[in-house]
């Protein structure tokens, strides 16, 4: 951001206290979403967590509940996020690597066996949505087979479609994904289910190689697509847009990230409203530490890192906050690191008096003046996007893949140079043989082997033709030209032990596209693949 | 007479979406004047020895954050046997620790590269790799760096 060594009143002459900051909880939002303090209702602190078998990640979130975390944060494995079974031959070396595997119902059940679902909210980054719909079915039902109502438990997903222009993979065509995203949106309208739906996918932007800006531009552009969508779905504004959500990516730029985060609530607050006639939106925004601003180099400075990057998502006000651990270059974190970085939070929350007021860098000229500067450079980007004709059109013509190769590679130059410090990587160094030797998460060697067992298990478990019958029923409903919601055809097939997979290939199928991408796996039994109605 | 440009495949393997460490190397190795051909990432060890052959590559670099390297390996070197087509050297990045490392070149790769790597010392095994199997001798002894 442009220098000046001091910012003066003059900086800040333009600022209309009522029109561009408004209390915490007040349009346009840019002191916070909530009009309490943290101090009242803390920010929900919370690890993400996912490797192994679904029994591996329960013990990890016990003993996290165990350490004070007061939210759930789950990851699903890389298959899983592209809707692909843990026995899929393509994806058997990734199941339960960097994620836990969600195939069906019962891995579900087994991810939250004895964890109070009541109470806590419970965060589903399932990426894109090619398992999100599946995913949150598989909550739903997971819920209701121990007895307590939709109501009674709350959370978010990621269901974020247009992640595949930002390294994310999709096997379901744009127009499908965005489909049943809304699917998602429109039954947590219906039902009163106490959901965000959705995710505008801040956090994959920024990682994949954005500026704080163009992830602020690039997040609104998402979010005008599904609010569109929503809308199209039949709608109102109030019933869903408060309800939308972003996770933002927290870099170590401590002002800037503070700006940005004040910023995004604005310019999303002030777009809702011109365009939508929005009489109130609050955006709310979790944080999610960086990390791909961690070395692998002296791996326990990302301590520090971390440390101040949740400073600022406290004092942006981000509603619930997890990290990226240090040893997170290196390997998934150990149970060590998960403390470290709940510890950091508890700190903070406990020791410094950061929790205390709301917005306590409000009104200082130069926050306030970079707020504004970070608002004018996303608004440029975003109407760059808009003028390529919206997300989807700057996805489809490589404006995104083009921007983020720029950075990448401006990025990397100027950390070969020297003009970018990265303390430990080009300032710093200690001699290879002084270089700390971490205590690394193992996964089981055997990982593969088991996880392969259980899906046989699950597979020879249950009842065929329940399955053919449900995913029947599902493939009539699922061309897009029917309209149907597909949440209670989906609901039944989870009920009946269908397959993330099955699901996703019988959604393919009926929109003309192949059972499987990969062309190697069949459609279960009984289960004719005649597209029904075209 | 220069000799033709050192012809290199890279991708991601396997499902990871972390490549920017397959990118990173695809520039430097680029710079220091290599063809290289990236392919991107949810690569499955079929398609990337496809790709190798037909663009005649003399390097295959694959790239996987996910621990999951060894199995991906496997898979890939049994594949390139089975096209007949072992000659390709496989160069090993991502979050590889040390043991792993040992086992993934007894496996047979020519060389692995951990997360502590320098792009430098990659691009002189990939170098290596390229003159060794142009001159026809026999494979490198194997390197392992930064693991």
């Amino acid at each position: 951001m442009a220098g000046k060594n001091v910012y003066r009143p003059e900086d800040t002459n333009e600022l209309d206290y009522d029109r561009d900051l408004g209390d915490p909880g007040r349009p346009p939002f840019t002191r916070g979403s909530r009009d309490y303090t943290f101090a009242q209702r803390p920010w929900t602190r919370r690890m993400i967590v996912g490797y192994g078998l679904p029994q591996d990640s329960n013990r990890r979130l016990r003993r996290l509940l165990e350490m004070g975390q007061d939210g759930l944060i789950i990851v699903p494995d890389t298959p899983t996020q592209v809707g692909m079974d843990s026995d899929h031959p393509a994806a058997q070396p990734d199941a339960g690597r960097m994620g836990v595997p969600l195939s069906c119902v019962e891995d579900m059940s087994a991810l939250l066996d004895g964890i109070p679902l009541t109470g806590l909210s419970l965060s589903m980054q399932t990426a894109t949505s090619d398992s999100s719909p599946v995913g949150f079915c598989q909550l739903l039902v997971a819920a209701e087979r121990r007895g307590i109502p939709w109501t009674g438990i709350r959370g978010s997903l990621s269901n974020s479609p247009l992640m595949r222009y930002f390294g994310y993979d999709s096997s379901l065509p744009v127009e499908l994904a965005l489909k049943v995203c809304i699917d998602v949106v429109e039954f947590c309208v219906r039902k009163r289910l106490r959901f965000h739906p959705l995710g505008l996918g801040g956090y994959v932007f920024r990682e994949a190689g954005l500026s704080a800006a163009e992830e602020v531009a690039v997040s609104i552009a998402a979010g005008l697509c599904y609010v569109t969508a929503s809308l199209d779905r039949g709608l109102d504004f109030e019933s869903f847009g408060p309800r939308l959500y972003n996770s933002s990516a927290i870099g170590s730029d401590l002002f800037t990230e503070v700006a940005k985060l004040r910023a995004e609530r604005r310019l999303w607050s002030r777009i809702m409203a011109e365009r939508f006639g929005a009489k109130s939106a609050p955006l709310t925004i979790v944080g999610h530490t960086s990390g791909s601003s961690l070395t692998a180099k002296q791996p326990e400075n990302n301590i520090v890192r971390a440390g101040f990057q949740f400073l600022a998502a406290v004092l942006g006000g981000c509603t619930a906050i997890d990290f990226s651990s240090y040893d997170e270059p290196l390997s998934l974190p150990t149970e060590r690191a998960a403390r470290i970085a709940l510890n950091t939070q508890h700190i903070g929350f406990h020791e410094t008096g950061i929790a205390e007021v709301a917005d306590p860098l409000g009104g200082s000229y130069y926050l306030e003046a970079l707020t504004d500067e970070v608002e004018a450079a996303a608004h440029s980007v975003l109407q760059e996007i808009e003028a390529l004709g919206g997300l989807v059109a700057a996805g489809e013509q490589r404006w995104v893949s083009d921007l983020i190769e720029r950075n990448l590679v401006r990025r990397e130059g100027e950390i070969r140079d020297g003009s970018r410090v990265v303390v430990g990587v080009n300032r710093y160094q200690v001699p290879p043989e002084e270089e700390e030797s971490l205590e690394l998460l193992r996964l089981p060697s055997d990982l593969m082997e088991r996880r392969q067992e259980q899906m046989a298990e699950l597979r020879r478990r249950r009842d065929g033709s329940a399955v053919a019958g449900s995913l029947a029923a599902l493939m009539e409903a699922a061309p897009l030209d029917r309209g149907e919601n597909l949440m209670p055809f989906i609901l039944d097939a989870v009920r009946a032990a269908a397959t993330l997979g099955e699901i996703n290939g019988v959604i393919r199928v009926a929109n003309g596209e192949t059972y499987d991408r990969y062309g190697l796996t069949e459609p279960p039994a009984g289960l004719s693949m005649v597209a029904t109605s075209r | 007479m220069r000799a033709d440009p050192e012809r290199v495949v890279i991708s991601n393997i396997g499902l990871d979406t972390h490549d920017l460490g397959a990118r990173l190397v695809t520039t430097a190795l680029r710079e220091a004047g290599m063809e290289v051909i990236y392919i991107g990432k949810f690569q499955t060890p079929e398609s990337i020895v496809a790709a190798a052959i037909s663009e005649d590559a003399d390097v295959i670099g694959i790239s996987s954050l996910a621990a999951n390297t060894r199995e991906l390996t496997r898979r890939l070197l049994e594949v390139l046997s089975r096209k007949e087509a072992s000659d390709i050297a496989v160069v090993v990045g991502g979050a590889i620790a040390a043991e792993e490392a040992k086992e993934l070149l007894s496996m047979g790769a020519a060389s692995v590269f951990g997360p502590h790597s320098e792009l430098d010392d990659i691009v002189a095994a990939v170098r290596t790799s390229v003159e060794h199997r142009r001159s026809r001798l026999p494979a490198q002894r194997p390197v392992m760096k930064g693991a």
